[in-house]
């Protein structure tokens, strides 16, 4: 029996700003819909099931959003997954798709990811509800608080330094400037990092991302169909792994010692075994990693195996990861300059197809063959990875 | 700290819960340790994560720790509480357990990941939490 290969055959995003009252959420989701059914030049009518990836309601203005954009993604009489782990949600979105269309039971999947941060008042203080809140809610945390203790263990113990962060977000600011999609289009400078406003030690506004409103969708299909056309981005491997609950559940584990994220580890790992994977540094072309602060990037390239543990600063301090480097990560300029919660992690694994089939335009990569697609949710506890390549396996 | 502002938490009772509150109410800190592996844990749950046996008692804590993580925050989640305020892991050194909690009594850019602390108590709406300030030096 052969195995049923899958393939991204296009990929549709729309413009992200901090609100898109210019569209209602319909409108929104039919804007990355119609430019990804365009992409791939596939009709509405072929598409076989749909997957909606959507994550926190409360920021959405309006509960069971895919009830309301129902026929802005032409679901009605299709089959329908709505799919939600946090920000990993436009990861677990094509995982999801991926498995329907290997298991033999759809041929052609749509995946949408919407998420609409203006409709919430305040996100961080939506975020506190996260935590267990019988022990932890009254320490008043939130997503970057829970984070900062991250980059304090990273400063302790891996030397991380604020040099380090501000690079990171110089980089990715500078890579935005190179995709007409994303949210913030400013030069910056490392004193403009320096000089932001502190949120939680060692954090501050510049190594962080913004709320953006935005939608995404990729069409998705069985390796058959995808043979016959001119590009398409193969699906190679796929990962997906869940950590513990608690924060302090996380400190003074053999593997990641709450300075490098497990989780992100062990998903990573299924995915390159997968695709059979050795050397992610070298046999990499590209990475878009899910990673929404800047001390994040630099955990995640020890996570994801591109340098040794312990020694990520040394891709910073190298610019590997720059687009002149061996290892480009997030050339779309990434999560600190679009965040449209839920969707953003398909909007990773959107930009990782992109690069594989030659077609990021500005932020292009010469040449990428096999690309690194990731997503990242509930502060740190659900992951996803997934392997793209330019050639299928067979 | 404005202690008005903090907390809008119940803290449920119930046998799994009540002990601890009740505890700290007195200004006694307990923890969990299993009759079984003789290990301690936090939070409180039906089974010992470590050995997965149901046959564990709330002992006291000695309340002396260190400083794993922490993070002086700038912008509270709760635009009505007070900062800059520091957020923490703290270790019970001794007896292995760990709980997220707020360093208080010692400006932030004091604190430091390996300091030695000590439980304090913070009291609001009739709940009294537990959080940490620097032991004295004298003490260490």
């Amino acid at each position: 029996m052969s195995v049923i290969e899958v393939a991204v055959l296009g990929f549709g995003q729309t413009k992200y700003k901090t609100s898109r009252a210019d569209v209602g959420t319909p409108e929104l989701v039919f804007e990355a819909v119609s430019r990804a059914l365009a992409d791939s030049d596939t009709e509405l009518r072929d598409i076989d099931a749909v997957v909606f990836a959507s994550a926190p309601e409360v920021f959405e203005g309006v509960y069971e959003p895919e009830r309301w954009c129902i026929d802005a993604f032409g679901g009605v009489g299709k089959p329908l997954i709505r799919v939600h782990t946090g920000g990993a949600t436009g990861g677990s979105g094509p995982l999801a798709a991926s498995r329907l269309i290997s298991s033999g039971m759809y041929e052609n999947v749509l995946v949408v990811g919407l998420q609409r941060t203006s409709e919430t008042a305040d996100a961080q203080q939506v975020f506190t509800t996260i935590f267990d809140p019988i022990y932890e809610q009254d320490v008043q945390l939130n997503v970057i608080t829970g984070i900062a203790l991250v980059a304090s263990r990273q400063m302790e113990f891996f030397g991380l330094t604020e040099d380090h962060m501000a690079a990171i977000s110089v980089k990715n600011f500078d890579n935005a400037l190179r995709n007409p999609y994303a949210h913030l289009h400013k030069r910056i400078t490392e004193q403009d990092v320096k000089d932001s406003r502190q949120l939680a030690w060692p954090l501050r506004l510049l190594h962080t991302c913004p709320r953006s409103d935005g939608a995404a969708a990729v069409v998705m299909s069985s390796g058959e169909k995808a043979r016959n056309r001119s590009s398409a981005a193969w699906v190679r491997g796929l990962g997906c792994a869940a950590d513990v609950y608690r924060i302090g559940d996380r400190i003074h584990d053999t593997e990641s010692d709450y300075a490098i994220p497990r989780a992100q580890a062990w998903s990573a790992q299924q995915a390159y075994t997968e695709a059979g994977i050795i050397d992610p540094r070298r046999e990499l072309d590209v990475v878009e990693v899910y990673a929404p602060f800047s001390n994040l990037e630099v955990a995640y390239y020890e996570a994801l195996g591109l340098a040794p543990h312990g020694k990520g600063i040394e891709l910073v301090e190298t610019g590997a990861t720059t687009m002149q480097g061996d290892i480009p990560v997030v050339p779309s300029g990434g999560c600190m300059t679009a965040n449209p919660i839920g969707a953003t992690g398909l909007i990773r694994f959107g930009e990782a197809a992109l690069q594989v089939m030659g077609r990021a335009g500005d932020h292009q990569v010469d040449g990428a063959r096999l690309a690194l697609a990731t997503a990242c949710g509930g502060i740190d506890q659900f992951y996803t990875s997934a392997v793209l390549a330019s050639e299928p396996k067979q | 700290m404005n202690s008005d502002h903090r907390g809008t938490n119940d803290h449920p009772g119930g046998e799994l819960t009540a002990p601890f509150w009740e505890a700290t109410a007195r200004h006694e800190l307990v923890r969990p340790v299993c009759g079984s592996c003789g290990r301690s844990f936090f939070v409180p749950q039906y089974l010992c994560p470590h050995c997965g046996s149901e046959n564990w008692e709330y002992e006291p804590s000695d309340g002396r720790g260190t400083v794993a993580s922490y993070t002086v925050v700038h912008r509270a989640p709760d635009p009505r509480f007070e900062t800059p305020y520091v957020v923490a892991v703290v270790d019970l050194v001794e007896e292995g357990w760990s709980l997220m909690t707020n360093i208080v009594g010692v400006p932030g850019e004091e604190v430091e990941i390996g300091m030695p602390v000590e439980v304090s108590w913070i009291e609001f709406e009739g709940d009294t939490l537990p959080g940490f300030t620097p032991r004295e030096k004298a003490a260490v």
